[in-house]
């Protein structure tokens, strides 16, 4: 036998709002339907109840019952988000979720029993998750959908309907909660029929006798025997928050103050799935008509609100929106974060999510073109670089791996792998005199390749010549009169671009005691350096 | 446990720099390089030896994001050295407060990571000391100083770049005694 467990807010619209905007609580509330004075009160909240504002009232009507009403037309956005939230705190506990148009949530019990001990357990996490999310809901739990939402709406916040008990519930129950229309109500007055047992009561074929199949249907509903199956909810692509706003916010602050709380409700549904964000959306209703829509590809895939809101900022102060904002709606792309299988032979590297946190943060504290990891450019032009994303990769395995070939004792003996024969005590790897060690070197010396530190962009040089022959160089970090030199070498390629290079460059050691990669621009003629060798 | 690396241009940080991240990522750990002027090669640093899929380069704009960026590295974990590079020519008053490097010692030690700072040159006198140097917050402080500038055929016609000799200065050291030194070949790529 199915077991069904819904969800139901109470004054919905209201509730959907005070998620939207907290600050709201324990004040007179209305929610109309429309933005001018005649629109209609369709809901309110409890001090506005006790000020006397009905609904059906007209906004203006209620303002003169309450002069500190808050007046708020239905935010069809606010709506759509509270009512995916509370689908997605049924869709923590289960797969199989309906969601209605009027906000109740029905899902499928069968399998709970894994994450609770009873169903008790499992509608008070229910509850607790739901205000987690911002929203105050009521759980009830029976064998179908009809005796599940009747538990909802009348049994306060948990109400659990036992196995074989329904009838038994339902029969003192008011016979209007079985949803029939104004006339099959009005038949069932005139026969004196207030309660639903007193229905059931009634012998059936009769009942359908005189009423029809309707007659039929209401007496199965009103035995607590209801066919109708769970219409599935298919799987979010995309999670959504929104809010809009009375007034048009011009300054970035204010409009991040408002961002962060739509962040940290996205990621806590995101949670709710253990989902991440992979992709930011965010549009924003400009003030005036037009919309500005941003979409943030994240480097590392991230739930967490801090981070996703540094990237925002980041975003919104490098462009900031061109008129006040009027709306905004928050859209995040989930995906799935998967276990990492480790490495039984290499050290550990950080975990998956904290790395992909990490990135992030980086990201948004210094920009995604600046955080990644270095990789050759395809390209001849000595000042190239190319930075793809930082992806932690398995190592090689210990038997197949190749020896470190940068950086070598002089007394070992590189694998096979390296290619860099071990250089000797007699083999220094200097040409030239530099091959003598220092006397105040006190253990076996290091041999690397040396290291070159760019100048990013290239500085420009002063350099002077003397017969033909370089002879002081000045710049704006460097200066001094060339000691050595070694060049030119002639480099010149993408002539079929649009940006072609022609240089010659000299390796050149200046008396300030620095070694520099010099370079003239055959183009423009002036003489750059763009490194200097340390 | 921090590590500072500091010399005159040209006297082979860099190059001990890179041949210590080739050592790590070549053993399969992960290193990250907090660049805060801009100044790796990556052609010149895969040649050092660098794996540089194992090598996240991070390049700040100002020093408090390189700082906050150290941080971030080694909050994450699993990065077994983090080197920052402080040594940038054309800012040459940067200031890093302490706090930064007692919270950059503590993450490390929390970790199990080496953060090596590599810094300009801090041989003058304690008044002219770069200030952006970790001074007491430092374990180990290396100095490199160069001995001599190779170039092969000087008259000639074709004279050629070698590479460098320098010598490695161990000038502070809180897990033994100071004052060793070793010689430091930097040859330049064929």
């Amino acid at each position: 036998m199915a077991r069904i467990a819904c969800l139901w807010v109470c004054r919905f619209p209201l509730t959907a709002l005070l998620r939207v905007e907290p600050e709201l609580h324990g004040i007179p509330v209305a929610i109309t339907d429309g933005c001018n004075a005649r629109s209609p009160v369709i809901t309110q909240s409890p001090e506005a109840q006790d000020a006397g504002v009905q609904p059906g009232m007209t906004a203006a009507q209620a303002r003169a019952l309450c002069a500190t009403l808050v007046v708020r037309p239905r935010s069809v956005e606010a709506l759509d988000a509270a009512r995916n939230a509370l689908a997605d705190v049924a869709g923590s506990i289960s797969a199989r979720v309906e969601l209605t148009e009027d906000g109740t949530v029905f899902l499928d019990c069968a399998g709970s029993a894994a994450l609770c001990t009873s169903e008790a357990d499992l509608a008070t996490m229910l509850v607790a998750r739901a205000t987690h999310q911002g929203l105050t809901a009521c759980v009830g739990i029976g064998s179908s959908k009809l005796v599940a939402r009747i538990a909802a709406r009348e049994g306060g916040d948990v109400r659990i309907v036992p196995q074989g008990s329904e009838r038994a519930y339902l029969a003192p129950l008011p016979i209007t909660l079985l949803d029939p229309d104004a006339v099959l109500i009005a038949t069932l007055a005139s026969w004196g029929l207030r309660q639903i047992g007193d229905l059931v009561a009634l012998p059936a074929g009769a009942v359908t006798h005189r009423l029809g199949p309707t007659g039929a249907r209401l007496v199965r509903r009103a035995r607590g025997e209801d066919d109708e199956p769970l219409r599935c909810r298919p799987v979010l692509k995309s999670f959504v928050e929104a809010t809009e706003l009375d007034y048009a916010i011009e300054q970035i602050a204010p409009l991040l103050f408002l961002l962060r709380r739509l962040v940290d409700r996205l990621v806590s549904r995101l949670a709710l799935h253990g989902f991440t964000c992979d992709t930011l959306e965010v549009r924003l209703a400009l003030d005036g008509g037009g919309r500005d829509l941003r979409r943030l590809a994240i480097a590392a895939p991230t739930a967490e609100g801090k981070v996703l809101l540094a990237l925002l900022r980041a975003h919104l102060e490098r462009q900031p929106p061109a008129r006040g904002v009027i709306g905004i709606a928050v859209t995040g792309i989930p995906v799935c974060m998967r276990p990492k299988q480790l490495d039984l032979f290499r050290p550990n590297g950080p975990a998956p999510t904290a790395l992909a946190a990490t990135i992030a943060r980086l990201v948004a504290l210094c920009g995604s073109d600046r955080v990644g990891t270095p990789r050759l450019a395809e390209s001849h032009r000595p000042d190239a670089i190319a930075i793809a994303s930082f992806l932690v990769r398995s190592a090689p395995p210990p038997w197949g791996g190749a020896a470190p070939n940068g950086m070598y004792f002089q007394d070992d003996v590189p694998a096979g792998g390296c290619g860099t024969p071990a250089p000797r005590a007699s083999s220094m790897p200097f040409r030239g005199a530099a091959r003598t060690v220092s006397p105040r070197a006190e253990s076996l010396p290091i041999v690397a390749r040396v290291a070159l530190r760019a100048f990013r962009p290239p500085l420009s040089l002063e350099v002077f010549e003397n017969a033909g022959r370089l002879d002081y160089v000045r710049g704006p970090v460097l200066g001094g009169r060339v000691v050595h030199l070694a060049g030119p070498w002639r480099l010149h390629g993408d002539w079929w671009a649009a940006d072609p290079y022609a240089r010659e460059y000299y390796d050149v050691e200046l008396s300030d005691g620095g070694v520099y990669r010099i370079y003239r621009d055959a183009y423009t003629r002036r003489w750059l350096v763009d490194g200097v060798y340390d | 446990m921090v590590t500072e690396i500091v010399g005159a241009g040209s006297s082979g940080r860099t190059t001990l720099v890179c041949a210590l991240a080739a050592a790590v990522t070549s053993s399969g750990d992960l290193a990250a390089y907090i660049d805060l002027p801009d100044a790796l090669d990556p052609a010149h640093a895969s040649v050092t030896g660098i794996e540089l899929r194992r090598l996240l380069w991070v390049r700040p704009r100002d020093l408090r994001s390189a700082l906050q960026a150290a941080e971030h590295v080694l909050d994450a974990g699993g990065f077994s050295l983090v080197l920052v590079d402080l040594d940038d020519r054309r800012r040459p008053r940067l200031t890093v407060p302490a706090g930064a490097w007692v919270r950059l010692a503590r993450a490390a030690a929390r970790n199990r990571s080496a953060i090596l700072v590599l810094g300009a040159c801090s041989t003058a006198g304690a008044e002219d000391q770069d200030r952006s140097s970790a001074g007491t917050f430092a374990a180990l402080r290396l100095e490199t100083e160069r001995w001599r500038v190779g170039f092969t055929g000087s008259a000639g016609p074709c004279p050629l770049f070698d590479g460098i000799s320098s010598t490695i200065h161990l000038r502070k050291n809180r897990i033994g005694p100071p004052g060793a030194a070793a010689a430091l070949f930097a040859t330049a790529a064929a």
